[in-house]
C-alpha cells in the first residue's frame, strides 16, 4: 500500500502527513487539511526532474504536495 | 620617507580591519556549520535535494546555488541570501511569511517554486534591490 504525502514545511524543515489515497475517511481528512492549509500556504506538485506545478485544488492522486506560507517582500 | 611614515599609520588600520572581516567570517563558519548540523536544516537539504532538477541540483551541491527560469522567462539565480535577476542585473527579495523559522534550504526551495510557477505573481510581492 503506498501512502501519499502532504509536506508542510516549517521550523522543523518540513512536518509530513501521510494518507492512504484507498481510504474513504484518510482522504476526506486530507482534503480537510489542503483547504485549511491553503488559506495561508501555497500548494506545489512535483512533476519529477525538477518540474514542479502549483496546485490550487486538492485531488487524491496527488501523490506528494508541498505547502509553504504564501510569499512576502523580503 | 613620507610614504613611509604613511605606511607606518596605515598598518595598524589596516591590521584592525582585517581582524574584524576575519572574525566575522569565523563567525558566519561556525554558525553556519552548527546550523547545517540541526535536524531541520538536514530536513530541508534532503527536501530540496529531492525537488531539483538535476541541473540544478549539480550546481547546487558545487556552488550551493543554482539558476531557474521563471514562468515567464525570466532568469534568476537564487543563492542561500539572494535572488538575484540574470536579466535586469539586480537583487529581488522575496521569502514564504514564516522565513524566520525555516532552514535555508526551504527557503531556497520556496523561492524556485514560486519563481517557476508564478514568475508574475513573486515579482509583484518581492522587493527590488538596487544592486
Amino acid at each position: 500500500m503506498k501512502l501519499y504525502t502532504h509536506i508542510v514545511m516549517d521550523a522543523h524543515g518540513d512536518t509530513r502527513h501521510t494518507f492512504n489515497p484507498d481510504s474513504e475517511v484518510e482522504v476526506r481528512e486530507a482534503m480537510k487539511r489542503f483547504d485549511e492549509l491553503l488559506k495561508t500556504h501555497v500548494a506545489a506538485r512535483r512533476l519529477g526532474e525538477g518540474r514542479t506545478e502549483l496546485v490550487r485544488s486538492f485531488s487524491p492522486a496527488d501523490e506528494e504536495v508541498l505547502f509553504f506560507r504564501k510569499l512576502v517582500g523580503g | 620617507m613620507r610614504w613611509l611614515a604613511a605606511i607606518e599609520m596605515l598598518v595598524p588600520g589596516l591590521v584592525l580591519w582585517a581582524s574584524f572581516v576575519a572574525l566575522l567570517c569565523i563567525r558566519d563558519w561556525v554558525l553556519h556549520g552548527l546550523a547545517a548540523r540541526l535536524p531541520p536544516a538536514q530536513n530541508a537539504e534532503a527536501l530540496i535535494r529531492e525537488w531539483l532538477s538535476p541541473e540544478q541540483l549539480r550546481d547546487y551541491e558545487q556552488w550551493r546555488k543554482f539558476q531557474v527560469t521563471g514562468s515567464a522567462g525570466g532568469r534568476y539565480l537564487i543563492a542561500p541570501g539572494y535572488i538575484r535577476d540574470l536579466d535586469a542585473g539586480h537583487h529581488i527579495c522575496f521569502v514564504p511569511k514564516n522565513w524566520s523559522v525555516l532552514p535555508v534550504a526551504d527557503i531556497m526551495l520556496a523561492r524556485k517554486i514560486a519563481l517557476e510557477n508564478d514568475e508574475g505573481g513573486a515579482l509583484k510581492v518581492a522587493y527590488r534591490l538596487p544592486y
